[in-house]
């Protein structure tokens, strides 16, 4: 144990020598679950916290809240571009959540919706999905509770932003940030903090999302589809393939 | 479970160290860093950004760094761009350039942890007119809606937030170069370093002010 003032930090893991368990949304590794039933619903939260990249299939069928995860990279990824110029391989990117979230958009019965949003430049705006929900919502509560749902949905989606907005901000190839400090004791900190606390933590505190995304889906004046199979959503909807050679090297 | 000295020391850094919710634990260079962040939220609020400033000065100067370069930050760099700014406080020192690149991201990284953690947990200062939900008139919907914002949320917040404490014991490492434990009172803050007393009037309505 490493303790830094009363805090108790578990032992840091030798350089280069990171925990099992999977990758994260940045492509970290988060702790590996055992099977236990409280474990599946990490491996729920796992999937909505995951970049649903090429490098593996989502584990479980897709869901609403899967949409809304994939909404958010997708929004992220059309920021990145604005700022970026286009450059590198975001282009491809943003086509790969494009087509993820058009084919899921599909399976879940969403097209035409206000929560078709994946064309638009900022998909995961949140003024943009409520105000979109705003006629069905008025037409199912009236006009004053109306304006009360939409505070609600309004400060869910928000919620759920943050807290998959909450990641690494440093992307590295090697290392971790501050891996070539040459103070081994500092270093040793920070890799405790990089690799053990933050992904512990940060998993832990997305358990939130299970919930958020069952009350949203409650909250929706829209009907949802049952979440679907990866398998189904490429055979029937053209969810992308990442084996497919187009994709190659996109992440 | 968090010990409960930790849970409060968790909330004063979270807090909006406002005149209406004084710090009340002694300050440390946590409480600087929020401070920095508060300045930073306070962007286009001048009376707030004037008071947040005059807080983190007074800070500084009662722990004792106003020689450092993160003393100059608070008077030169504008609101909004503090924190993005510290990462860059390798490059204002001249020791340690060797492996200044990599502190500089270490920095950066654990300020956005923080900024993070301090987005989400000023949440309730936001609710102007009661929590999203608070008026539905679906008694279950608003039940379970107030699950989530407080009880699911403070639950799993106040675990998370315990990263503060060891983010910032290292970042006074990275950014003042030692991990002395400096603390001030907040009565000798406002006696000796000019921090502005909460109980003042004039204090009070300068903060609301245009507000």
């Amino acid at each position: 144990m490493l303790a830094i003032e009363g805090v108790h930090v578990s032992s840091v893991n030798p350089p280069g020598e990171m925990a099992h368990g999977v990758q994260s949304a940045s492509g970290a590794t988060l702790p590996a679950g055992s099977g236990h039933p409280i474990d599946r619903e990490l491996e729920a939260v796992r999937q909505l916290r995951s970049l649903y990249d090429t490098r593996s299939d989502p584990a479980l069928p897709l869901g609403f809240g899967d949409y809304l995860s994939l909404l958010f990279r997708l929004h992220e990824h059309n920021h990145l571009l604005q700022e970026a110029g286009g450059t590198g391989n975001l282009p491809r990117r943003r086509d790969w959540y494009t087509a993820c979230c058009g084919a899921l958009c599909q399976g879940l019965g969403l097209e035409q919706t206000s929560l078709d949003t994946a064309a638009t430049e900022k998909p995961y705006d949140l003024r943009q999905i409520v105000s979109g929900l705003r006629p069905l919502l008025r037409s199912k509560h009236g006009a004053i509770q109306a304006a009360y749902y939409e505070i609600a949905l309004g400060g869910l989606l928000r919620q759920r932003g943050d807290i998959l907005r909450a990641d690494r901000s440093v992307r590295y190839a090697q290392g971790g940030p501050g891996s070539g400090i040459t103070d081994e004791a500092l270093r040793a900190r920070i890799e405790s903090i990089y690799f053990t606390r933050f992904d512990r933590d940060l998993l832990e505190f997305s358990r939130q999302l299970v919930t958020l995304d069952a009350l949203l889906l409650d909250l929706m004046p829209v009907t949802v589809g049952e979440p679907v199979a990866i398998d189904r959503l490429r055979a029937e909807y053209g969810y992308p393939d990442r084996r497919d050679p187009q994709w190659g090297g996109v992440f | 479970m968090v010990a409960q000295a930790d849970q409060l020391r968790i909330t004063q850094l979270t807090s909006s160290y406002s005149p209406d919710a004084p710090p009340q634990l002694p300050l440390a260079f946590g409480d600087f860093l929020s401070l920095l962040w508060q300045i930073d939220r306070a962007s286009g609020l001048p009376s707030r950004e004037g008071y947040y400033r005059r807080s983190a000065t007074a800070l500084a100067r009662g722990l004792g760094f106003e020689q450092r370069s993160l003393y100059r930050l608070i008077q030169t760099t504008p609101a909004g761009k503090i924190y993005a700014s510290l990462p860059n406080a390798p490059y204002r020192g001249t020791e340690r350039l060797v492996d200044a690149h990599d502190r500089q991201t270490a920095i950066r990284q654990l300020a956005d942890i923080r900024d993070h953690i301090l987005a989400m947990g000023a949440y309730r200062s936001e609710w102007k007119l009661g929590w999203p939900g608070s008026r539905l008139s679906d008694v279950e919907m608003r039940e379970r809606l107030f699950a989530v914002f407080f009880t699911a949320f403070e639950g799993q917040f106040t675990h998370f937030s315990r990263l503060l404490l060891v983010v910032d014991i290292v970042l006074q490492e990275m950014l003042l170069g030692d991990r002395q434990n400096r603390e001030i009172s907040l009565i000798r803050l406002i006696r000796e370093y000019g921090y502005p007393d909460p109980h003042s009037s004039s204090v009070r309505q300068q903060f609301n002010a245009g507000n």
